[in-house]
């Protein structure tokens, strides 16, 4: 038996033929709008079922692309504010904070350190103390010679 | 692309293998399977080439799955899959070929039964905070809770304007450096006489 009924429901394009020279295999462009349309799905009214839904769908594209480096700025911008937050609580500028911890040897990023402060409380406390001990430095100590600030703990000792 | 698009909803790892199958023990969680079809509509005919070769060897093969036919007249073919945990997936076979029907088999076969989502995180973790959260009284004294108010507090605070000034004009007086600053009008003026004295 030859089984005919499975090539004859393939969706083929009305251009090719596969008598002639060679076959010009094109696949149904309802695949292609499919893609959009699935995509467009959630979109209002006729913005979801028309060709306009390609135009919309072009321009969630291009919005894609410049979120990429958007969500990084702003992720980095909330993290700094959180940092900003965490050492006001604790009485220190953290203005300083970054270059303060380079000079000690602490190299966490700004990632962590907001983790830290909501999720490790007193880690981060013990950091910044540190931080504030390297700014209360004098110049020729490898300081920046500020004045009293800092959550005054005793870390050092414990290092 | 966005998940938003695939209708894809966002979950969060909860467990780092659900109810620890395949750790140990390996229980197939597709219960049941159902196949709806017509016996003459050709939008079944891949469904219907499926049954006459590899349904036999499916069920056989898995003996924890339940597998069932329904022959429907004027029916779209549908397979119906039932999961342990209570769901259950409608997948349409309309015109579709054997080999693509066994592959959803397949597809369901192993599948957990846990709806498809987008990931939120990839990290999982069952203690995130060791130390604990932080609350607006986690660096605060627990004295603070006792306080009276008003209260006088010892933190340094910048001179006022005023007392600025008084020092400054303390200091001129006591080190008398400042009569250097003055001219001899101010300083007549300045001077502090005693009535009846010359």
């Amino acid at each position: 038996m030859v089984f005919l009924t499975r090539n004859l429901f393939v969706r083929r394009h009305w251009h090719t033929s596969q008598f002639f020279g060679h076959e010009t295999p094109s696949y149904d462009r309802v695949w292609e709008k499919r893609r959009i349309y699935q995509q467009a799905a959630h979109y209002f009214g006729r913005f979801r079922n028309t060709k306009l839904a390609r135009r919309y769908f072009t321009r969630s594209l291009t919005y894609q692309t410049e979120g990429r480096s958007i969500r990084k700025r702003v992720r980095k911008e909330l993290w700094d504010t959180r940092i900003e937050g965490s050492c006001q609580e604790l009485d220190y500028n953290a203005w300083y904070m970054r270059d303060a911890l380079t000079r000690a040897g602490v190299y966490l990023d700004r990632k962590v350190l907001a983790n830290i402060a909501l999720t490790e409380p007193r880690t981060f406390r013990a950091v910044t103390e540190i931080a504030a001990t390297k700014s209360m430095d004098a110049p020729e100590d490898g300081g920046m010679g500020m004045k009293k600030c800092g959550p005054g703990i005793d870390v050092y000792s414990k290092l | 692309m966005t998940s938003r698009g695939l209708m894809l909803s966002k979950t969060f790892i909860s467990q780092n293998a659900l109810m620890n199958n395949g750790i140990g023990r390996y229980v197939p969680q597709l219960a049941r399977v159902t196949i709806k079809f017509c016996k003459e509509h050709g939008s079944s005919q891949g469904v219907r080439r499926y049954i006459e070769e590899e349904i036999v060897d499916f069920a056989r093969k898995n003996p924890a799955t339940v597998v069932y036919l329904k022959p429907r007249r004027h029916r779209s073919p549908v397979l119906v899959a039932e999961f342990l945990n209570g769901q259950t997936y409608y997948q349409s076979l309309h015109m579709l070929g054997s080999d693509t029907v066994s592959g959803f088999m397949e597809i369901y076969r192993g599948h957990s039964g846990v709806v498809y989502s987008e990931q939120g995180k990839y990290t999982y973790s069952d203690h995130p905070s060791i130390q604990g959260y932080w609350n607006p009284t986690t660096n605060k004294e627990p004295a603070s809770a006792l306080y009276k108010f008003p209260r006088h507090t010892s933190l340094p605070q910048e001179p006022t304007a005023t007392e600025m000034l008084q020092q400054l004009f303390n200091s001129q007086q006591n080190s008398d450096g400042g009569a250097e600053h003055f001219s001899q009008g101010e300083k007549d003026r300045l001077e502090t006489r005693k009535q009846g004295e010359s």
